[in-house]
């Protein structure tokens, strides 16, 4: 039976079942990739998510998995599967804008990022590269060069940043999979902003390698999708050592199993409790009780990891575009800029001071894992606010939006543990919650994911 | 810090690193600044490690 390939990828196409269905035959790559160029052409121009569509590419890429397929040679497990990368990811005969002006002027990329050629050696397709905030610090997805990333929940509120695209672009069914980078919440924000699963794996896990950087001793790559098992098939696809990314760990591929192993879960409290709106709490009180949850338990020092990763992110942001900044200050978002140029002037000691923090709040981390396997966490302290929104009610005080969006993302990826942010819906916009794991062990966040998906809890709510 | 603080590291600054903030920009340097070493002076100790190091 030959399947309509407009469905594929769209409200009910997730990656599996495009790939299921390219590969026994009912469908081609190529008709997959066609109707995928139609459905960006015809949505984007509403949620500006995607900054290049790259058909060509596509298309060729779709003619070789057909091929293959026709000629009895194995295609991978995402064949066929159309994805969209964040524009910090290199992409062969693309410049790497990472969402800014200045980058325009670089030289065209000579090669994809490894994790794209890693995704493509599965038989996916990259159709093209996505909206986000410049040089990647953002949490709202409002771009000043390419214009702001709108959510598909609805169009006059953030996507979220900085993988703004990312999100918004999978929740929108224009692609079942995207890439991101996060660095302090920047898959984990727009994922729950936008009502879709994201993946942070352990810091070193995936190399990053053929990706513009932000801050190194922060970031990470992973994907966004619509389902749990479309997160695992990507994940599982660019897993693997990668020896031009320093960061990256020497350790083999650890494929995600099937099993549904019994997990201990946590609630986490204290810092991760009461600092937003009372449905981002009740909305992870629901998954960790669907998880079988049954007690609450305090990571200590969570406000001093977030400033240290607040400050380390400052500096070594600042480091990285001083030149930039010296040469080409026109040239930023004047919002951008002016963080930029204060990370310039911090003293050097708190830097470090900051840096020493993580191996003992690590520590401390450790303890809880001895006796969890999943510790449970909203993922922001609101659902999206409006597009050019300054500023946000909590607890009765009007406080700053920018630096209060990612105070739940922030120490967790200051010590690079696992996370899966699932969607759980409520009333109105999505929220999202953060499933946490030991390092290394995406396996327990992905299942932990996975049963919230089997429950009804957790699921990536229809675009308006 | 208060702001007046922050605005003096501001110009001790751009002669330290040798940077030039434009006026236009001081003021949102000194905001961001501000609240950066605020945060600053929330960080503890930590480990006593002196090589800032970490894996996971």
């Amino acid at each position: 039976m030959s399947v309509d390939a407009s469905s594929l990828g769209t409200a009910t196409g997730t990656a599996q079942e495009v790939a299921a269905a390219v590969a026994a035959g009912r469908v081609t790559a190529s008709e997959v990739i066609a109707a995928t160029i139609e459905r960006i052409a015809r949505r984007n121009p509403a949620l500006n998510a995607f900054t290049q569509v790259l058909s060509d590419r596509a298309s060729a890429k779709a003619r070789e998995v057909d091929a293959a397929i026709a000629s009895g040679r194995s295609v991978g497990p995402l064949a066929g599967v159309p994805f969209a990368v964040k524009n910090l990811f290199d992409l062969e005969g693309v410049v790497t804008r990472a969402g800014s002006r200045i980058n325009r002027d670089d030289p065209l990329a000579r090669a994809d990022a490894v994790v794209v050629r890693r995704l493509e050696a599965a038989g996916a397709v990259c159709v093209g590269a996505l909206n986000m905030g410049e040089y990647a610090y953002d949490f709202t997805g409002e771009n000043a060069h390419d214009g702001p990333c709108r959510n598909p929940h609805d169009t006059t509120r953030m996507a979220g940043g900085s993988s703004s695209g990312s999100g918004s672009a999978v929740a929108a069914r224009l692609v079942p999979l995207a890439l991101g980078s996060d660095t302090n919440g920047s898959i984990r924000v727009p994922a729950a902003f936008c009502g879709v699963f994201g993946l942070k794996p352990t810091y070193g896990r995936l190399p990053r390698t053929g990706t513009f950087p932000f801050v190194d001793s922060l970031d990470h790559v992973g994907p966004l999708a619509c389902s749990t098992r479309d997160l695992t098939l990507a994940y599982d696809a660019m897993q693997g050592h990668d020896a031009d990314d320093p960061v990256c760990a020497d350790r083999p591929a650890e494929p995600v199993g099937t099993d549904a192993p019994a997990l201990r879960v946590a609630r986490l409290g204290g810092y991760f409790v009461g600092q937003g709106e009372a449905a981002t709490d009740a909305a992870a009180e629901r998954a960790a009780a669907a998880l079988g949850a049954c007690e609450t338990v305090v990571l200590e020092r969570a406000a001093e990891a977030r400033a240290a990763a607040y400050v380390i992110t400052n500096v070594e942001g600042a480091a990285l575009h001083r030149t930039r900044l010296e040469t080409r200050r026109a040239d930023f978002d004047p919002a951008v800029r002016d963080r930029l140029l204060a990370g310039l002037l911090i003293p050097g000691v708190h830097y470090v001071r900051a840096q020493r923090l993580r191996r003992s709040f690590a520590q401390d981390a450790a303890r809880l894992f001895a006796r969890f396997d999943v510790l449970v966490a909203p993922a922001t302290p609101f659902p999206a606010p409006a597009i050019g929104q300054q500023t946000v009610m909590i607890d009765g005080q009007e406080v700053m939006l920018r630096p209060n969006i990612g105070i739940y993302t922030q120490p967790i990826s200051f010590i690079g543990l696992p996370v899966v942010v699932v969607p759980v819906p409520g009333e109105g916009l999505p929220l999202g919650v953060q499933l946490i794991g030991p390092p290394w062990r995406e396996d327990l966040v992905l299942a932990a994911a996975a049963q919230l998906e089997a429950a009804g809890v957790a699921r990536t709510p229809e675009p308006a | 810090m208060a702001d007046d603080d922050a605005m003096a590291l501001v110009q001790l600054g751009e002669v330290l690193c040798g940077i030039d903030v434009p006026p236009e920009d001081r003021d949102g340097v000194a905001m961001h600044l501000a609240n950066s070493l605020r945060l600053a002076d929330m960080i503890g100790d930590g480990a006593a490690e002196n090589a800032p190091v970490f894996r996971p």
